[in-house]
């Protein structure tokens, strides 16, 4: 066989994996597959660059890490109870996907870019607009708790229906991360499912990527081998929920 | 001697003058009218950014005129109280409000980088940008 032939193959098989959502648990999204993309599957860690585990999570806290580039913030959170599954979302354009559940024991386990489809709001190390509000709490987003809260325009997103909009300005759902849980119980982000932000994000805040990551071009790299998990209050200096 | 502690008294004196004149400042209202005086000198700046991008200026003038008009209503805003200007049901709304200065500073940042490298793209880029800051806080704040 010829060199180029062969790397033509090879590249085709690779690209197959990379693709294909059967070979990961769950097919999750509209036939044309606009709304889903895998990344290479990292590990989520703990402060001390210890495996993080899905029974350390703490019920309705928020937890943050940044996939699938290093300065896109996702949150990741037990909700306590399991979620709805197989919901049917859309994004603004019609298309449609679909929310297979959470993940553990329980099925509780849920997490979503941080970035609010609305304008982009999203937690830095300075401050947070954007969090989940645990069931008894409160907020000015939305009728109760247990939603995501956008505090920058008061868009409230419901995490059991797979980060489905239930009010605000805001007029798409999140974007789910892919979360895998192993036999150890180890957490692994693999994919983003939804509308994605991320390109919008990207071209909005190189200024903040030169404060916060060193360069405006760095926030773009994309997270390799591990991801750190901290709270969300380790995270960001300031919180601020309406 | 006595030269010596008429100066002592005189430094003394415009030191006592300045501290009042400090105090004085910053115990003053930012009222309404103020912040409205503010948003339209914003408005104006904004029109001279455009100019320098229709090219209506020599060598992006006008766009460093804007850019300072503006800059110079947001480090009013940084100082004042919030509650000098907010209504009382959106005073709960004053952190977002600060932080939109911030950002917005942060795009003009960007945008006297830019007049630097006469790269006009980038200017419109984070024009547009800023722009949307504005209007972040007045689809909040503004009624």
């Amino acid at each position: 066989m010829k060199r180029r032939s062969f790397l033509k193959l090879t590249g085709t098989s690779a690209m197959t994996i990379v693709v294909a959502p059967s070979l990961i648990t769950q097919k999750l999204y509209a036939d044309n597959g606009d709304l889903y993309k895998t990344y290479e599957k990292i590990q989520l860690k703990d402060a001390e660059g210890n495996p993080f585990k899905a029974t350390a999570l703490t019920k309705e806290e928020n937890y943050v890490f940044n996939f699938p580039m290093i300065s896109t913030p996702c949150i990741v959170v037990d909700l306590g109870e399991a979620t709805q599954k197989d919901v049917k979302l859309k994004s603004d354009d019609g298309t449609e996907y679909i929310f297979k559940g959470g993940v553990g024991k329980e099925g509780s386990i849920v997490a979503f870019s941080a970035i609010c489809p609305h304008q982009l709001t999203h937690p830095t190390p300075d401050d947070s607009f954007f969090q989940y509000v645990p069931k008894a709490g409160k907020t000015m987003a939305y009728e109760k708790g247990g939603v995501f809260v956008c505090s920058s325009h008061l868009s409230a997103f419901t995490p059991k229906d797979g980060g489905k909009r239930v009010n605000g300005p805001a007029t798409e759902g999140l974007t789910q991360i892919i979360l895998e849980i192993d036999e150890e119980d180890n957490i692994w982000a693999v994919g983003a499912l939804g509308p994605s932000k991320f390109h919008d994000y990207l071209d909005a805040f190189k200024p903040e990527f030169k404060k916060y990551y060193g360069g405006k071009r760095k926030g773009k790299k994309l997270v390799k081998v591990e991801a750190k998990v901290v709270t969300l209050s380790n995270f960001s200096k300031d919180l601020i929920q309406y | 001697m006595k030269i010596k502690n008429n100066v002592i008294k005189i430094g003394k004196g415009i030191l006592l003058a300045s501290l009042l004149a400090t105090s004085t400042f910053a115990t003053e209202k930012y009222t309404k009218v103020d912040r409205i005086k503010d948003m339209l000198t914003m408005a104006e700046a904004l029109d001279d950014i455009q100019m320098g991008l229709l090219f209506r200026c020599k060598d992006g003038e006008c766009v460093k005129t804007g850019i300072n008009r503006i800059k110079k209503v947001l480090h009013t805003i940084e100082r004042v109280d919030p509650k000098d200007f907010l209504d009382e049901e959106q005073l709960h709304a004053n952190k977002f409000a600060k932080k939109t200065r911030s950002m917005i500073e942060m795009y003009l940042d960007e945008i006297e980088d830019a007049v630097k490298d006469n790269n006009q793209e980038e200017i419109l880029h984070n024009y547009t940008l800023a722009m949307r800051q504005c209007m972040s806080c007045h689809l909040r704040l503004r009624k």
